[in-house]
């Protein structure tokens, strides 16, 4: 039997730029088969961005990410010799990803856009009955078995990405990546997206996920990574991160999520309201 | 000053004459826009830049115009072709030019994140093209497409100054012969509306009925 590499991501040394600005600097990271990642850090501080080099939706300029021990972008020193866009597409296949705004085909019933991967674009091609079934058990799992033939633009935000996530899961990835997938939602919908990635989480799937739900991170994360102007500034196991975070950038973005949530608005005294 | 019932077959002849030569012109000039809108698109910066400088030119110059540079402009290089082969090449690379902007731009207009959720589900760029860009681009692409169609047929009258007979060289014929200028061109005129007339009305309806993108 084949050795599973332990380590599913590896990034080493990663360094990214828009034009002057520099936004991921020196970032390393490993993330282990089965674990899952949550990356937290305020808006700018790229953790998105972070994501989107895991799968090369982003290039970068210096660094390594290995993925299964796969090299997924190279360049040499002019950026002569790229690696093929092919490669790069047969690799991507292995990583599902899942978005801020859903981005279901709209031209495709929900069935549609779960088999077009398997049939279409896997590196082994699913035939198609066999897809559709693998298909109808992912809707079963997303909790959506009745909504198959119905249109993206027909379902809520909250049913749209679990469909987005059945799709990608369809490609039986070996990492799953989350960008701020709830962001987008009204607070009641947030609890399904929730439920299904918890659950997935369960099932041993290695999930890196960039989400303002501290939440989630509390009860379901393994590490969580703290970025902070491009740079991994904490990172740990959760409860260590989350309730006793060290640096006072931390301390600061933890309490204006605090101060964000209803709950603790109301617990706190009257004098304190006044003042934030 | 009468046209009488033979002249009036005759210019029906002559628009059939139109009618073929708009349709070839048709094919051949949607056929040029969806090549050369899809590969500005996916071909890189340089063939984009290509692309752009070419439809620049196409849509800067009148067709009769054009239509006088290739009829004068292959002898010069050697080329000899007939003059129906040069209505043909001048109308359909400027009509060519115009759906070109039109694909273009309804591909252009698609949101970033179907592209970018194409991508990570491990599509190669042609992949993406064919299952989820030109599907839905096609929506948007049709009703300033289908608008295109009348401007095709009426620019097909121009070929009559190189000779070819079609409706408008017909009508000019009899004018001369019967001197019943008015009546001779108030039955080309409507001919002419009368095959435009339903592209024209079918744009309408198709922007009303497609506007907008999925919600």
């Amino acid at each position: 039997m084949d050795r599973l590499p332990e380590t599913t991501i590896s990034v080493q040394n990663l360094h990214k730029s828009f034009g002057d600005l520099h936004v991921l600097k020196s970032i390393d990271l490993d993330v282990h088969r089965g674990e899952v990642v949550v990356l937290i850090g305020s808006s700018g501080s790229g953790k998105t961005t972070l994501l989107r080099c895991l799968n090369f939706l982003a290039e970068y300029e210096q660094g390594q990410i290995h993925i299964d021990e796969k090299l997924m972008w190279y360049c040499d020193a002019d950026c002569r010799q790229k690696r093929p866009t092919k490669e790069i597409a047969h690799d991507r296949a292995a990583i599902g990803m899942v978005f801020q705004s859903f981005n279901l085909f709209p031209h495709r019933t929900v069935l549609e856009n779960i088999i077009l991967g398997p049939t279409k674009v896997k590196p082994v091609r699913v035939p198609k009955p066999e897809a559709t079934e693998q298909a109808m058990a992912l809707l079963d799992r997303v909790g959506l078995l009745e909504k198959a033939d119905a249109y993206p633009n027909t379902l809520s935000g909250g049913q749209q990405q679990r469909v987005a996530i059945a799709r990608a899961l369809a490609m039986e990835p070996k990492v799953m990546l989350f960008d701020e997938v709830t962001s987008a939602l009204d607070p009641e919908l947030v609890g399904e997206v929730l439920n299904v990635m918890r659950q997935l989480a369960r099932d041993g799937m290695t999930m890196v996920v960039v989400t303002h739900e501290i939440h989630f991170a509390l009860d379901a994360a393994d590490k969580v990574i703290f970025l902070d102007q491009g740079k991994i500034a904490e990172q740990g196991p959760p409860e260590q991160v989350l309730f006793h975070p060290q640096s006072s950038r931390l301390k600061d973005f933890l309490r204006r999520f605090e101060e964000m949530t209803l709950l603790s608005w109301r617990r706190a005294p009257p004098g304190e309201k006044a003042r934030s | 000053m009468e046209m009488g019932y033979t002249n009036l077959l005759y210019l029906f002849d002559a628009a059939s004459k139109t009618m073929m030569l708009a349709i070839v012109a048709i094919v051949m000039s949607t056929l040029v826009g969806v090549i050369g809108g899809v590969i500005s698109v996916l071909g890189g910066r340089l063939v984009e830049a290509m692309v752009s400088a070419a439809v620049y030119v196409l849509r800067g110059i009148p067709i009769l115009v054009q239509l006088f540079l290739v009829y004068f402009g292959l002898p010069f290089f050697g080329i000899r072709v007939s003059p129906y082969t040069v209505a043909i090449i001048a109308i359909s690379l400027h009509m060519g030019a115009l759906v070109t902007e039109v694909v273009r731009g309804s591909l252009l207009a698609l949101p970033k994140q179907q592209s970018e959720s194409g991508l990570a589900l491990g599509m190669t760029p042609l992949m993406l093209m064919i299952e989820v860009l030109a599907p839905q681009a096609l929506r948007a692409a049709l009703p300033p497409y289908v608008s295109l169609i009348p401007v095709t047929i009426k620019a097909t009258s121009l070929a009559s100054v190189i000779s070819i007979w079609e409706l408008t060289l017909a009508s000019k014929e009899i004018a001369n012969q019967t001197l019943a200028t008015f009546e001779v061109f108030g039955v080309a005129f409507a001919i002419y509306f009368a095959i435009c007339f339903p592209f024209t009305w079918l744009g309408r309806r198709l922007e009303q009925r497609y506007t907008g993108y999925w919600q």
